[in-house]
Order: structure tokens, then sequence, then C-alpha cells
């Protein structure tokens, strides 16, 4: 210790001093058990006074705010104000969303001002205003309701009278302002989305409003036919159709067809629609009536997946074949499929439908092979501790025969526990089994209708995308109202503008609603990420032209980096000693980082190796990254002029396992004993392992990873190690090559920067946080900095 | 005067006292009975158990499981303790792994926490209250597949199952529709998760990782990259004790203890040993 | 040839920047080419099983051929191979008899249980041993900067078992360790973990930058 320097004695002082404080209370409390018992009492005390001068106090306050509430007038429900609200497309977006936005007025403010005047007549003391009128306010104010009407046209908005807004064609979005929807979508510069109390706002995604309607709008005679004839005799009418029924149809429909209908009515016309194709092949001959009335009775189903049992989950998938049999006209017709393959689905359907409900029947079967196992585990267990209390219970005389049953009885147990293990097993692969009961030629085909329902799945699904595209492109109209019960207030304008810019004219319309339209489109920039770009970019710069600048100046200084020294010290050692050199890879495939700065290596290694007429046996753990090995050792010794020289199974993948691979590596290190290891990569536990065996083994270790927490275990255990980006860096340092030596300045340049930042941002963040509690120009100022600061340096997905 | 020979033998006898003294200081908790050291959950495991506690029902959660058996003593407590969790909260869990000698566990993870629950009278139905989506190769990837479409990315369960009209997958169509992810990892998987999964498209991720993995990802947690995380055995047996489901976890924290102990005795004794040994002179060692 | 280094060199270049290019456009097409190119990435890595097959056979059956030291080991891979393979296949992993010792499974698990799960914990559990005796040997306090690691370490393996509460109970606050553990993890741990990461994210932008602009060639093999 005499070498300790005494300038740090203050330092570890302190340091000691910090431990030996944070250790011990804060408050130095009595040691005594007595005063330890004491506490408790003094703090019960404590707060049993705090509550009592709280009921004093609500008990001088109440009259006072019953006074106040009963002559205090509530903010009248106000809409907002039609300058305030806008309409536009969702920036930085795919294209599905537009968004409403508008500034609501602030009714809490104001009730708290009116309960603030209605104190003040009754109290001069402004701390017991200023409570009176928090605690009115928080006891009165009830959040309004904003509710956003969208439709496709103007016109829809008020399409039977414009006196009855309510009767128009639209769709009605209720927003109940919140922390959600209290901030401002519009993303300004590179995302600063500003958290503003009383800015609202609503995502309208037309996709999800609109959906994608079938080709043919719906009938009333289809909807008649469908809630009269499409019962099966003994079937009852599904709920679903009951609201469909008492409502008066064409104006429904007509609504429907629009698409302005709940997603429940809308799923109920689906399955009209559907039961209009499935009837019409049934009277064209194309359906068997048999098969018809099956369709119907599942059509009619409207149950969730959740809740059938496994016939009916049978059944929902042969309707799935009937809907792609009903389609083949039209695939063929579209060129989708051909004549042949239209013939071949026809004929594998019933083949998928026999499937099906084997599958549906072995079901039930394992599940009651189940529940019958489960009950003799149950049994068997029961009579296990049945038998272990007889056994407690025996005497002398009884013992040796309660003992036998108990053994038997845990036999049996264990016999009951493996077949509910074989029955639980078998239950979930019910299918996979069923499906392998069938002849393989039958389970060729279904697999090839499997693979054609997944092709016209993605083409559904393209066709569907395409189609919403369409829909999130059209204009759409916007009303906006405010809700509190029964009562609504439309925002309203004064002047309207009609005309396009040229003519324009403006006229007065007292109290006309207010309507806007916006569409949504496709951006192409994510402005929310401006800043990783603008970073990338400036580094990515920097290091090009930091390459530039190396091109013309080769000589950058490079710091001594003693693990790559030291490649040709180990190499030769193993020459000296006659035994080979170990190369192990890391983790990752030929994609990681890590594996490709370890090629880097590989090649400088396996050169020296080959100059010296040494072997380098290299071992692998991704089977890609072997190839890549094997052509970089085989190039080398072609450079060194020693082609023949070259082994292919020097260069060799051991397994993908990770333990499997250490044992391997280690196996081969105790056996062969190499004089020198290079253990270069990505590496997780088995670094130790392999570490401290290449060191039992008395070699030269020079380590290398980014896994910066195997480092302490390769620096206890290896002679050199590079540690982190140093790997990175080992391909410009062993080849000195001027574009590879830029790259590495540039980023030292970047790391340089970030230092800057860093302490330029603890700074001001640090400053900005002590002014906070003060006002005054200069706390403000610090704030927007920080937030900018933050904001700068803020990654938003 | 020693010689080289000597100091050989003398180090691996000691080596061979060390691994004798680290063994006995495991086994020896689990062979006596009765021993128990009260503890209460650290703040990190708190704040992952929060996550998931405050998800209502139905919720989906994606489990990703990436490790293998050789792990298993630290991250398979963890496993099971959160699909308990989740099947206590009836929140789905969605379970995946990107290490395909870890299968046989995950599978068995999911059948033992179901049949539990199935004991008490709650049926967990494959497909409908969880699902187990197994493996597939080429993870970074599969991670962005996911981010664009789960169903597409796994066509069908690990039992072939179709996931297209699953009822557990049932509003689901994206990594975005996520309420939460979990990756538990033995490697670099969080790493991966958060680069090509939570920063890109926005859901929330916690981890559970081996002890000698967590300090690594303090960063992420602390700069809300990572909503919770769980370090090692610790972490775990921390996640049992908040379920109020004490299992093999809080049983091996006395081994954990009784090996940390031994341990700070050693480097204790060897420092105490080298500060004397260059006091008197002597080359301690 | 020069298109055996000049494609991959422009496929690697075009694809480089159109990925990183993804990354900051919304528009649907841009979906769409993330998710072509991560589904054929997916199907071409599953192609790489067979360059790993065919090398761990070619070596293993040249190491028999050979008769090279240890060659019995290489015997071992086939065995083990094969039976796992063969235990797979074989009436869906229950195997030729159906009551396996595993009562749990299929003869499949009970190789997987038994030998794999078994063998790679005991693996992994030799760490113990070996972090034991490295620690016990190389953990000196030969210098001030040693000293603060091994108090630091001691602190930290200490306060992160449950013995600390036990012991912090005793002292009158049972959190005490784990809460000076947790500074040390929460400032100087984190601050040391953050300047680590941040030189390899660069480093790995750096290199990743070489890669694209066809700087860095060593992924395609043989030489410069």
């Amino acid at each position: 210790m005499t070498h300790l320097k005494t300038s740090r004695l203050p330092a570890i002082g302190a340091a000691v001093v910090y431990i030996l404080l944070s250790a011990s209370p804060a408050h130095a409390q009595p040691q005594t058990s007595d005063a330890r018992s004491l506490l408790p009492t003094l703090l019960d005390e404590v707060v049993a006074q705090m509550d009592q001068r709280l009921i004093d106090a609500e008990a001088r306050t109440r009259p006072l705010l019953d006074e106040i509430e009963s002559q205090i007038e509530l903010p009248e429900l106000r809409a907002p104000a039609a300058e305030a609200v806008t309409a536009y497309d969702r920036p930085s977006d795919d294209g599905s969303a537009i968004i409403v936005e508008w500034l609501a007025p602030d009714r809490k403010a104001e009730l708290r001002e009116r309960a603030r005047q209605q104190a003040v007549k009754l109290t001069d003391n402004p701390t017991l205003v200023d409570s009176l009128a928090a605690i009115v306010t928080n006891e009165l104010f009830v959040n309004v309701t904003y509710l956003v009407q969208v439709a496709k046209s103007s016109e829809d908005l008020v399409a039977k009278s414009p006196e009855d807004l309510e009767a128009g064609l639209f769709v009605t979005i209720p927003v109940t302002p919140g922390a959600a929807t209290r901030k401002s979508g519009n993303l300004k510069y590179f995302g600063l989305a500003g958290e503003n109390e009383n800015y609202c706002y609503a995502e309208i995604k037309p996709a999800e409003i609109f959906p994608p309607q079938g080709p043919e709008p719906i009938t009333v005679q289809q909807v008649e036919r469908f809630l009269h004839d499409g019962w099966p005799q003994d079937a009852e009418p599904s709920d679903d159709a009951i609201p469909v029924a008492a409502a008066p149809l064409q104006p429904l429909l007509d609504r429907a067809n629009k698409g302005y209908v709940p997603q429940d009515i809308r799923d109920l016309l689906e399955r009209v629609r559907l039961y209009a194709r499935i009837t019409q092949f049934v009277d064209e001959g194309v359906l068997d009536e048999e098969d018809g009335i099956r369709a119907i009775t599942i059509l009619v189903d409207a149950r969730p997946e959740g809740q059938l049992s496994p016939a009916e989950k049978a059944d929902r998938t042969w309707l799935a074949g009937v809907k792609l049999q009903l389609r083949l006209d039209r695939l063929v017709a579209e060129g989708f499929l051909r004549d042949k393959e239209a013939a071949r689905v026809r004929d594998i359907l019933p083949l998928a439908d026999q499937l099906e409900q084997a599958v549906a029947e072995a079901t039930v079967l394992a599940e009651s092979a189940k529940e019958e196992a489960d009950q003799a585990e149950q049994a068997a267990r029961a009579a296990r501790q049945a038998a272990k209390e007889a056994l407690d219970e025996a005497d002398d005389e009884t013992r040796p025969q309660a003992a036998e049953d108990l053994k038997a009885a845990v036999a049996d147990e264990k016999l009951a526990k493996a077949e509910t293990a074989d029955a639980k097993k078998d239950l979930l692969w019910t299918r996979e089994r069923v499906r392998r009961s069938r002849p393989r030629q039958e389970r060729r085909e279904l697999d090839w209708l499997v693979r054609l329902q997944a092709r016209l799945k993605e083409c559904d699904d393209d066709a569907r995308e395409d189609a919403e595209r369409e829909i999130n492109a059209k204009t759409y109209y916007f009303r906006l109202a405010v809700s509190e019960g029964a009562r609504r207030e439309y925002v309203t304008v004064d002047r309207l503008t009609i005309g396009d810019e040229d003519g324009a004219v403006s006229v007065d319309v007292p109290d006309q609603w207010l309507v806007l339209s916006a569409s949504a489109h496709a951006n192409a920039f994510k402005w929310f990420r401006t800043n990783t770009l603008v970073f990338a970019l400036v580094f990515s710069g920097i290091v090009l032209c930091f390459i530039h600048v190396a091109r013309r100046n080769p000589n950058l200084f490079l710091r001594k980096i003693a693990g790559l020294d030291a490649v040709e010290e180990a190499i030769g050692r193993a020459t000296e000693m006659g035994r080979p050199a170990f190369y192990v890879h890391g983790y990752g495939g030929p994609g990681s980082m890590s594996v490709i700065a370890a090629i880097n290596i590989l090649s400088r290694v396996a050169r020296q190796a080959a100059d010296y007429d040494t072997r380098v046996r290299v071992m692998n753990l991704d089977p890609i990254v072997t190839a890549v090995s094997q052509e970089v050792v085989q190039q080398a010794y072609i450079e060194a002029g020693r082609p023949d020289a070259y082994d292919a199974d020097d260069v060799a993948f051991m397994t993908a396992e990770q333990f499997s691979y250490a044992a391997a590596v280690a196996g081969r290190m105790v056996r062969e004993r190499p004089a020198a290891i290079f253990l270069m990569g990505y590496f997780m536990a088995e670094s130790l392992l392999l570490a401290e065996t290449g060191a039992s083994t008395g070699a030269i270790q020079v380590a290398g990873t980014d896994a910066e927490h195997q480092l302490p275990f390769f620096i206890t255990t290896c002679d050199y190690t590079l540690i982190g980006e140093e790997l990175y860096a080992a391909s410009a340092y062993l080849s000195r090559e001027p574009r590879m030596l830029g790259s590495l300045r540039g980023q030292d340049v970047g790391k340089a920067f970030m230092m800057v930042a860093i302490v330029l941002g603890v700074i001001v963040l640090t400053t900005a946080a002590f002014f906070a509690a003060r006002e005054g120009h200069v706390a403000g100022w610090l704030d927007h900095l920080a937030a900018w600061i933050r904001h700068l340096f803020e990654a938003i997905s | 005067m020693p010689t080289h020979q000597d100091s050989l033998k003398r180090l691996t006898v000691t080596r061979q006292i060390v691994y004798l003294l680290v063994a006995t200081s495991i086994i020896l908790p689990f062979l006596i009975k009765g021993i128990s050291l009260p503890f209460e959950a650290e703040p990190g495991a708190e704040t992952f158990y929060k996550q998931l506690d405050r998800l209502p029902a139905g919720s989906h959660v994606l489990m990703s499981f990436d490790y293998d058996p050789p792990s298993k003593a630290e991250l398979y407590p963890m496993t099971v303790a959160l699909l308990r969790h989740c099947f206590e909260k009836d929140v789905i869990p969605i379970v995946m792994t990107n290490w395909p000698s870890g299968l046989g566990l995950f599978e068995k993870a999911c059948e033992e926490v179901a049949a539990e629950f199935a004991d008490k009278g709650d049926k967990k139905v494959s497909g409908t209250d969880y699902v187990f989506l197994g493996y597939r190769p080429s993870m970074t990837d599969l991670i962005l597949n996911m981010g664009v479409d789960i169903k597409g990315a796994f066509t069908t369960d690990y039992y072939k199952q179709p996931t297209a009209a699953m009822p557990a997958l049932e509003g689901v169509k994206s990594l975005r529709d996520l309420d939460l992810a979990v990756a538990l990892a033995a490697g670099n998987t969080v790493e991966l998760w958060m680069a090509y999964g939570s920063d890109r498209f926005g859901f929330p991720l916690a981890a559970g990782t081996t002890a000698v993995g967590a300090p690594k990802l303090y960063p992420f947690l602390d700069s809300g990259q990572l909503v919770g995380l769980l370090g090692g055995l610790r972490g775990a047996a921390d996640y049992e004790k908040l379920i109020e489901r004490p299992d093999i976890a809080t049983s091996g924290m006395v081994a954990l203890s009784g090996a940390h102990i031994l341990l700070i005795v050693l480097i204790l004794g060897a420092n105490i040993w080298y500060v004397v040994g260059r006091i008197t002179g002597k080359e301690g060692k | 040839m020069w298109y055996k280094r000049t494609i991959p060199l422009i496929l690697v270049f075009v694809l480089g920047i159109l990925a990183f290019t993804q990354n900051f456009v919304p528009h649907p097409l841009s979906e769409k080419f993330l998710k072509t190119v991560t589904d054929w990435s997916r199907i071409i890595n599953g192609f790489a099983l067979f360059l790993g097959a065919y090398s761990l056979l070619h070596m293993h059956v040249s190491r028999i051929r050979r008769q090279q030291p240890g060659w019995a080991y290489s015997g071992f891979v086939f065995i083990g191979a094969m039976g796992m393979i063969i235990l797979g296949l074989w009436n869906d992993g229950v195997g030729p008899v159906r009551a396996s010792p595993d009562p749990q499974g299929t003869w499949f698990n009970w190789g997987y249980e038994s030998i794999q799960v078994s063998c790679s914990s005991a693996m992994f559990s030799i760490l113990a041993f070996f972090m034991a005796s490295a620690a016990f040997r190389t953990f000196r306090a030969r210098n001030l900067g040693a000293a603060l690691l091994v108090v630091a370490a001691l602190i930290v393996m200490f306060g992160r078992v449950t013995i600390s509460e036990t012991v912090g109970g005793w002292l009158g606050r049972p959190k005490v360790f784990g809460d000076i553990v947790k500074a040390i993890m929460d400032y100087p741990n984190m601050a040391a973990k953050r300047g680590v990461l941040l030189g390899i994210a660069l480093g790995a932008v750096a290199q990743s930058l070489r890669i694209i602009f066809g700087i860095e060639r060593s992924y395609l093999g043989g030489g410069d």
C-alpha cells in the first residue's frame, strides 16, 4: 500500500464516509428497544391528529362549499371555435389516417375562475379561496364528449334534412378528452409533437370506418329471402337477424351499401350476400340442396370460434371450402386457375371435409380420454394419500401390508400420470395424427389444396390492401360537435367562402355548421426520424471524408493495439514449438459485425501461418461462416505460394450448439495442445470454458469480443484481449489500408462528438433543472433548450 | 526454493479444494431441510411485474423464450412464473422461440402450467387461451416479418394448427398490436428484439436474462427502451415472490447465498494472504 | 473472374442503401419491399443447413478413414446424430417400443431430456467451478484500481443474494445492501456499459458503411 498516492486519500475518505452515511438511517433513531416500541405509538398519534384536523377543516369548509355550489353558474356547453378546428392528412405515415384536431374550450379553467369569484365573496383568505375553488371544480366538473362525424360526401352529412343534422349519412366517432387525445398530432419539424393541455385530436382511419364492400349491393329481396326462407326447418333465426328484420329495410340497405352501418350489421349483411350466392348455386344445380342447407345452417351461426365444438369447427372449415367452390368459376375467368385445377379443387374438397370430420371425431375422443385420464389420476392420487395415511396409522402388525399398499398406490399414480400425459399429448397433436393416418396420395392432394388456399389468401390480402388504399385516398368530410348527455352543440361558422380561388365569394351565413374535408395520402418520409437520418448522414459523411483524407495522407496515427501486434508473436511461437494454432470463431452468421471482423483477422493469421508453414485449425459455429473461412484460408495459402499445403479439414464446422461447440473445441485443445489460440467473435457463457481450458494447455491466447459481459473472463484468462471496437478496428490495423484507417478516424470523430454532446447536454439539463423552480426569462429559455436537446436525441418509432 | 512443478502442483491442489468447497456450498442447502432466507422483491422486478399486472384480461403478450437447456437453471423458473402470471390474469401469452434446441423445454412449460390451471378448474386451451408458435429460422428476418404480419410469419403453430382463424391471435395482425412483449434471453437476442422489434414497431418490451447478461441491459432500462428487466435466479425468485408462488428459484436462494458467501470468503482470504505477504516481504501467491 | 466480386458488391451496395432508406419511408411500397426481402432471406438461410451438415459429415468421415487420433469420438457424432434422427422419425418419436423411460413422453423426448438437457446443463454448471477458481486466482488488490474492483465485486456479490437482507435486518435496514448494489449498478456500472455500448455501436455503424461501400470485402472470401 506504500505506493498509494496521498492525493487520492480525500476521495477515498469521502467515498467511505458516503457509504457509511447511506448505510445508516438519515435521522439517528434511538437504538433502545423502548424507543423502537415508542415510535409506532408516536406515529399513530400524529396520523390521528392529522386526520382530526382534516375532519375539522372539512366541517368548517362544507357550508362554504355548499354556498358556492348553490350560487355558481356552470359554464355553458360550447363548441370549439371554427378557426381552431382543422383536418389534415396524418403526417409521415403510410396514407391510412386523417387527423381532425381542435382547440377545446377550457371549461375547467372557466369553472375554477367562477368558483374563485364566488369564494372571494365569502372569505378574504387567498389560500382558502384557491382551495375552495379547486374543490368545487373537482366536484362539479363533468367531462364532455366530442363527436366527429365522418361522411363520404358533404351531401351525405345532411342527406335528408338540413335542420335535422342527425338524419344524414355519416359515422360518428366519439372522442373523450384525456391523456391519449390531448396531444397535437401535427408532427412539426422532426417530430416535436408538443403536449398541449387543451388540444384534442382524433385519428380517422377511412379503411376501418368504411371497409371494402362486396362487388354488388344487397337488395331487399335478398334480405327478405334470408329472413324468411333461410332457416332450415328446425333452426331458430339468430339474434342478430332480429334488428335487421325490425328496421325499415330499404333505408338500412342504402346506408349499408354506402358503408354507413356498424360492424355487426355489416357482418350480418355479408352473410346475407353469401346466402344469396349459395341459394343461387343451389337453384342452378351447382350445389346439392343438402349441401346448401348445411351451408346455410352454418352461416346463420355467428358465435365466435372459441365457443364452437370440434364438429362445428369442422363445419366452418367445410363452409370455407364451399366459399372457395363458389369462387372457382370467377378464379378461372380471371386466369388464377386453369380448368383442370378447378376440377382438382372440386375433387379434393370432399376429402378435406372428411379430414375435418375425422379430426373433430378424434378431438372429441381425445378430450374424453383426457377427462378419463384426469379422473383416474385424481383417483390414484387420492388412493396414494389414503395409503399414506393408512401407513401412518398402522400398527406393527399391519405396517408391512400398509407399506406394500403404499408402494402399489405410488406405482399406480405414476402410471396414471403417464397416461394423463399421453392423453394430453394426443389431444394437442390430434390434427397431425389424423392427417398422417390418411393415405399418402390423399395427403399430397390436401397439401396442394392448403398451398392453393394460402396463395389465394395472399392474393385476397393484396386485393383488400389495394381496395383499402383506394378508400384511404378518397376525400372525406367532417363535422365536429360537443356533447353532454342529450345536449349537443355543433361547430359553426358565420361566413362561408363559395367558389374556387379565382372567383371566390364570401357570404354571411350565421350558424352554418362547419364542414371540413381532407384526404389521406402516403408520405415519402418519416419526419419524426429526421434527427436519426441527419446523424447517420453526418457520421457517414465524416467517415467518407476521412477515407478520402487517408488516401492522400496514409500515415494516420493509430495507437498500439497489443492484441493485434501479438498475432505474429503467437504464430511464431507455434512455428517454433511445431504445434498448430487454433482459431475459434464466436457466434453469429455472416451478417454479424463481429464475425466479419473475425474473418478479417483470420485472413491475416492464415497468411502468416502459411508463410511460416504452420497449421492453423479454424473452428466454426455457422455453416456459411465455415464456407467463407475455407475460402479465406485457401486464398491465404495461394497468396503464400503454397496452395498444396491447404487442407479443407483444417477449417471445419463443429456444431451450432453452444456447449456442444465448447466441448468439441475444448476437447481438441486438450488433445492437440496448440501453441497459440485465437478466440475472436461474439461469445457467451462458453467463453470462460474455452479460455480456461486454453490456459491449462499453456498456449498463448489472444481474445477479441464485442460481448462486453464476457470481457472480464477473457481479460483474466487470456494474454491479450481486444475490447469491443478494437475487434472492428482489426482489419484497418492489420492491413494499414488508407481507406480502412480513414474510417477508423471518422469513427473517433463521431465518438468525440458524442462525448461533447453528453457533457454539454448534462450541463444544460442540470442548469435547467436547477432553475426550474424559479420563474423568469432565464428559466423559460432554459426549459425550451432542455426540451429541444432531449428531443434532438430522442428516437421515435 | 519452490520449483515451477511445485507451484503447478500447489495450484492444482488449491483449485481442487476450491471446486470441492463450491460443490459443498451449493449441494448442502438442498440436503438440509428447513432453511429459508426471507426476502423482498427488488424494485426492478416489481417494475416488470407491474407491466404485466396492469394488463386487462384478453390482452396479448408475446413471449420469446430464446434460451436452451444450459440456461434452464436461471431462465426456466422465470418462464414458468411469467406463464403462471399470464394465466392468472387471463392474458393470452403468444409463445415462440428463436433457439430450436429449447423447444422441448418451452412446450413442457406451456403444457405443465396449463395443466396446473386445469387442475384448479380454470381450463387453458391451446389456440384459445395461449398459443405456442414454435420456432422459425433467421431471427432478424422473422422479427421484421412479424412486424408486418405475424400470421404470415407463422402460418401454423407448433401443433400444426393453422393460425389464420386462431382465437388466441384475434386482433393481433402484427407486432404493433401487442400489449407487451417479453424476451427471455441467454444471448444477445434482447438487443435484436429492441433494434428490429420494439424500436421499429413501437411495442413495449421487457426482458429477462441470465445474471451475467443483466448489467449490459441496464442502460436500455434507463432509457425506456426496456420497460422491465429480470436478472438471473434472483430475478426469477423475486417474480415468484410477487405472484405469491414460491417455486424452484425461491428454493435456490439459500444455495445461491451459500455459494456467494463462500466466494466472498475465499476472495477476502486470498487478498488478506496477499497483503500479509506483501507486508512481510514474501511473494504472496 | 470480375463478376465473382463485382456482382456481389453491387448487390450489397444496392440492397444496403435500400434497406437503410426503408427505415425512413412510410409508403406501403416500402413495407412490401421489407416483407419480400425478409421472406427471401429466410428461405435462403434455410439452405445453410445443408452446407453445415456436409461440412460436419466430411470432416468426421475423413477423421475416421484416416484413423486420426481421437477418431472414435467422430464415431460418436454419427451414433448420436443417427440415433436421434431415427428416434424422431420412428413412429413420430414414440420409437420402436411404446413405453419409453420418460413417463411424460416419447423416446425422442427421453433422448432430449436425459442426454441433451442433462449434458448441456452439466457443461454450463462447470462454469461455476471455473468462475470460482478464476475469481480466487485473479481477484487480488494489487493496486488501487484492482482494490476498488474487489470491493465493488464483493459488495455486489453480497447484495444480490437474499442473505444480505437478513444481515441488513440485523443492522436495522434490510435493504441497505440492495440499495448500495443498486447505486453501483445504476451509476458506475451503467456509465461504463454505456461507454462501451456507444463505442461498439459506432464501430458497427462504421463497419456497416465499409461493407455497403465495398471497402470491406472479407465476407466474400478469398483475397482483396
